[in-house]
């Protein structure tokens, strides 16, 4: 199940990439604004908040490679 | 609203061959692909008109709870950031509710004491993220940020598979959503760091969070 979501997940950002490149250049430089969204949405969820705690701490002390909030959440 | 036959993509996914789903991924990126092209300004919602604009917004997040009644701007947003700050004033006048309410209360039981926990949680959050959003959206234009239609609440129990004579089609929808325009309309999200091509005859740039909610989609 979670192989065939990454699978399809990577074909839409193949399918972007194809048919709307400016798209993916928005996709692929917005990471931490797409973080931002994510928190602000799930600033309240006890069972996010780990991930939550640990992503504002790396950006609030100006880690400079930040690993994704969509990242950490995606692996419990 | 009509009720289309169908059953929720969630109820279908496992039955599904992986080339039919890699079909409808690939039918979803061109759906949006050309929300893309056809962008708007300001974040909100649209409404049915001629010339459909950007408006109040109606999103979950504005009027679950009593949060309808909660005076704050409810848009159309020019901004990413003034979206994010109401957002967060909402949870956070939730948080202190929910202190006030359990700090006047006797008999505090274990249930409370969680709940006051999540309160003091959610208050230390929005805390930290309100410097967040100053820092990593920072005001840099005044005209509204461009932004595309976008589904609030796209998941696979709000897609519909639907067979036809001729082949399967996708629908993608909801009872109180319609990711085309209507009275209730679809969620605007835009996002900033793309004003140099905000011409809106041109096909362009926006909303970031609209790639992020394509992709939490499939990863949920």
């Amino acid at each position: 199940m979670q192989y065939e979501l990454t699978s399809v997940r990577r074909c839409f950002l193949d399918e972007m990439a194809r048919i709307e490149s400016r798209w993916m250049e928005i996709f692929n430089s917005s990471s931490l604004q797409r973080d931002l969204d994510i928190a602000v949405q799930n600033c309240d969820d006890e069972f996010i908040a780990r991930h939550v705690r640990g992503w504002i701490d790396d950006v609030a002390t100006g880690e400079s490679k930040i690993r994704s909030l969509r990242d950490r959440i995606d692996e419990i | 609203m009509t009720k289309l036959p169908g059953k929720p993509l969630t109820d279908v996914w496992k039955s599904l061959p992986y080339a039919a789903k890699e079909c409808l991924t690939k039918r979803f990126a061109e759906y949006s692909a050309c929300l893309f092209k056809n962008q708007l300004s300001g974040i909100g919602n649209i409404y049915a008109a001629l010339d459909p604009k950007v408006d109040r917004i109606v999103s979950m997040h504005f009027f679950w709870g009593d949060h309808i009644h909660q005076d704050v701007c409810r848009g159309p947003f020019s901004s990413s950031r003034d979206w994010m700050n109401v957002r967060l004033a909402l949870s956070e006048y939730d948080g202190r509710s929910m202190l006030a309410k359990l700090s006047n209360k006797s008999d505090v039981n274990s249930d409370d004491e969680a709940e006051l926990d999540d309160a003091r949680r959610t208050l230390e959050f929005i805390n930290r993220l309100t410097p967040l959003v100053s820092q990593i959206l920072p005001i840099d234009a005044l005209d509204d940020e461009p932004s595309m239609l976008f589904h609030d609440d796209l998941s696979r129990q709000t897609f519909s598979s639907m067979t036809t004579a001729s082949s399967r089609a996708l629908w993608i929808g909801n009872a109180s959503q319609s990711c085309r325009y209507g009275r209730r309309a679809t969620t605007l999200r835009s996002w900033k760091a793309f004003h140099e091509m905000r011409n809106p005859i041109r096909p362009s740039i926006s909303t970031k969070l609209m790639a992020s909610f394509r992709i939490y989609t499939w990863s949920t």
